[in-house]
């Protein structure tokens, strides 16, 4: 497959009277816009939706995170950026799409908690433009067009889920099509169809995805993959959109349909491929797999496809926490068993100051290669912001009441699970675990 | 001209030209200036620092007589006020390794000033004195002496201007155990490729999350009379009375519940409730025995099948809890039940 990626770089975000992308500035019109997306069949279980613009550097916080998606349009070639979302399950991967780099659609609500599972519910997650958790997020980096939304009462969990990511694809795509026409800031080419130097070393990437159960699911071609066999995906597919996240449940174990588009593994090895590197495919899997059989099955079917591959090296990494964590290494341990090398990175704990227990919760002996993400029992100290976005409230602890407490204020919080994308786990963030 | 930095000195009786083993219950001593190894300490240090006095003391004595000798070093510390202390090198040598790790501690937990010591990364005193000090990576013997002094010399230095030191692959000292968050220059996902890109061309790179080491966990013994046998049950499925009495946290747990089933033939829906942030607890919360089997533990106990079912579970939520804390709280609710003469535990996790 070839893709050709164009890429434009907004200068501002503002609120206009018509909608239009023009020299680098993006112009909502706030209230049609609005009104557009409230219109539809299928956003009734929405009862209010806002759209607020959020830039880089603000002081700002930005709360209810939970899917945040790239504006992005095809030009060229079959189907539609985020396939299966609000249109044909058709494969992706080829011709043009374009793509804006540095605006990110957020959709921001208080999905309700009342009677919900312990696990599957949305946690409040917080985005911070400044201050000492805003690289927590590459987020912080991005203009961030929040829909902050309420909900209708009464809704099943599966409605409310659809809800918010429809409205949110809707949208992406809406602001997506006014770049069609556009010439692009600059563009990148994905050519795999070129033939490669045989001498060239071949690497595959293994990404795992959580997906145990509405508000933690990922979409795959738009369907959750509970019953998903690891198979192997091209990494223009990805580039493309099929994966798109529905993961609500720990803020900084999510990986983002924004980023799920843009995996850094996937961007950095398709531009190396062909010059350093023979980048010979992208499997994707499920974690949190049930029990030991099953996480065994998955790991030796995903090692398996690397090995179909003919792949000398491998990446791997997941979503999610511990229990995803046995999953991967157990594909790790199956790969290096086969001679394949690997190499994984992960987020760590060890208390404060890194002196408590082992640093992972799962492990095997062929783990001697790992990259870390910064560990995630961090004491991270929040400050006072001038402007909340997305929604008033913080709401934490479920299990102890759970009660709203004003978003704006200073707090400490004991770790950084709470913060979006905090345990960079698709690798994009530069936070790592140093040893002193 | 900038003040110079301060340095005290400890060596043992050997570098200090006494003798060897045989003198290894001399007497603390100390003078003015550098002495032994302190003098190509100096040189390699050049003059933004001096040692300014030298201690030594035999080996022997400073280990059978720890207190009463590190309080006559505090008191000699307190005359000399130096900015900083060095130990040291004393390569693979045990008893030596652990005076210079004495007297670094005494000088970074008591007294407040930095200390660096070198040391043989097997030597035993590393294991010990690793977080209380900055050990440098010397040679296993002296042979290894003047190859070493340089760096020693140049860790010193930098940690006696900065107070502090970077991070120890950077810096070249052995790692104390601590980990901190720091934004590097380059992401996770980059760092990885290249990581593996070392290992396709046949290199070692060296691994980022240090290597863990497999703790292997003993089974405990069978019980030899069931019939005469008090069992508990323990959970990490995050089962609670409803409203969380306790506030148990749904993920880092770091205190357990104790919950009363006394007259209970099984947990009633309703009263307790699912808290466990790692599952969908739907079905546990639809019948809260499938987490925590009271009614088929009850029905055992009916036929006898052991003496007693304690009458209160345990119970916390098995998630994101770091090893040490669960080391902690297992061995805590290990003692519970024993002080309530409980011989078995069935441990129900999700």
């Amino acid at each position: 497959m070839k893709l050709e990626r164009g890429y434009f770089q907004a200068r501002d975000c503002v609120f206009g009277k018509v909608t239009n992308y023009d020299d680098g500035i993006l112009c909502l019109a706030r209230e049609s816009l609005a009104k557009e997306l409230l219109d539809l069949d299928e956003n009734k279980h929405i009862k209010t939706l806002e759209i607020e613009i959020v830039k880089p550097g603000e002081d700002a916080r930005i709360v209810h995170v939970l899917d945040t998606l790239q504006p992005g349009v095809k030009v060229e070639g079959e189907g539609d950026f985020m396939p299966g979302q609000l249109c044909d399950p058709v494969i992706v991967g080829s011709g043009r799409t374009h793509l804006l780099e540095n605006v990110a659609v957020m959709e921001c609500a208080e999905l309700p908690w009342a009677g919900k599972s312990a696990l599957l519910y949305a946690r409040d997650a917080i985005v911070d433009m400044t201050g000492p958790a805003a690289g927590y997020s590459p987020f912080s980096e991005t203009f961030n067009l929040v829909l902050r939304m309420t909900m209708t009462e009464g809704a099943s969990d599966v409605e409310y889920d659809e809800a918010v990511r429809h409205a949110g694809v809707r949208f992406a795509r809406r602001i997506g099509s006014l770049l069609k026409d556009l010439k692009p800031d600059w563009t990148e080419t994905f050519d795999f169809d070129l033939v490669v130097d045989p001498a060239l070393p071949k690497i595959a990437y293994v990404t795992q995805c959580q997906n145990q159960g509405t508000y933690s699911n990922t979409y795959l071609y738009g369907k959750e993959v509970s019953n998903l066999v690891p198979a192997v995906y091209s990494p223009t597919e990805i580039m493309d959109g099929c994966l798109v996240s529905g993961n609500y449940v720990w803020p900084c174990f999510k990986i983002p349909s924004f980023i799920q588009a843009n995996l850094p593994v996937v961007m950095e090895l398709a531009r190396e491929h062909g010059k350093t590197v023979n980048f010979v495919g992208v499997i994707f899997d499920r974690g949190h797999n049930n029990s030991h059989f099953e996480k065994m099955r998955v790991a030796n079917l995903a090692a398996a496809q690397v090995r179909r591959l003919g792949a000398q090296g491998v990446v791997i990494s997941w979503e999610g926490g511990g229990n995803a964590a046995t999953d991967a290494m157990l594909t790790l341990q199956t790969c290096e068993r086969w001679g394949i090398k690997a190499v994984a990175f992960t987020f760590e704990f060890g208390g404060p100051d890194g002196t408590e227990g082992v640093l992972l919760v799962d492990d095997v002996p062929e783990a001697k290669y790992l990259v870390s993400g910064g560990s995630i029992e961090k004491p991270t100290t929040i400050p006072r912001v001038k402007r909340v976005a997305g929604g008033d409230v913080l709401r934490l602890r479920k299990e102890t009441g759970g009660e709203a407490e004003p978003a704006d204020i200073e707090r400490t919080l004991d770790n950084i699970t709470a913060f979006y994308c905090g345990g960079n786990q698709s690798g994009i963030g530069r936070l790592a675990g140093v040893g002193y | 001209m900038a003040k110079k930095i301060r340095i005290v000195h400890y060596i043992n009786q050997f570098f200090a030209g006494i003798g060897g083993e045989e003198k290894g219950s001399s007497p603390l001593g100390h003078c003015v200036g550098p002495k032994g190894p302190g003098l190509g300490i100096v040189q390699a240090i050049g003059d933004e620092a001096e040692i300014v006095q030298t201690i030594w003391c035999g080996d022997n004595l400073i280990n059978q007589e720890e207190d009463r000798i590190l309080a006559e070093i505090e008191a000699l510390l307190a005359e000399a006020k130096p900015d900083l202390v060095i130990a040291g090198p004393a390569f693979g040598a045990g008893r030596y390794g652990l005076a210079c790790g004495m007297v670094a501690r005494l000088c970074t937990q008591k007294l407040g000033i930095p200390a660096v010591i070198g040391l043989y990364w097997e030597n035993p005193a590393v294991e010990i004195y690793r977080k209380d000090a900055y050990i440098y990576p010397c040679a296993e013997t002296v042979a290894g002496m003047r190859k070493d002094l340089p760096g020693f010399a140049r860790l010193a230095l930098k940690l006696g201007k900065n107070g502090r030191l970077g991070p120890a692959t950077e810096d070249g000292y052995l790692p104390r155990g601590f980990r901190y968050n720091e934004f590097v220059e380059k992401n996770a996902a980059i760092r990885s490729i290249e990581m593996l890109g070392r290992r396709l061309r046949g290199e070692d790179p060296m691994t980022e999350v240090p290597l863990r080491g497999f703790e292997k966990v003993p089974p405990a013994a069978p019980i030899v009379d069931l019939k005469a046998a008090t069992i508990a049950i323990v959970t990490g499925g995050g089962m609670v009375p409803r409203g969380n009495p306790d506030k148990l946290k749904q993920a880092f747990a770091d205190a357990f519940g104790i919950y009363s089933i006394a007259g209970l033939s099984e947990l009633p829906a309703g009263e307790f409730k699912g808290i466990h942030g790692g599952f969908d607890s739907t079905w546990v919360d639809e019948d809260p025995d499938r987490v925590v089997p009271l009614d088929v533990l009850r029905a055992m106990e009916k036929e006898g099948r052991f003496k007693k079912l304690h009458n209160e579970y345990f119970s916390l939520c098995g998630i994101g809890t770091n090893v040490a804390m669960s080391k902690k709280l297992g061995a805590d609710i290990a003692e519970e039940l024993k002080r309530r003469q409980v011989s078995a535990a069935i441990y129900t996790s999700t």
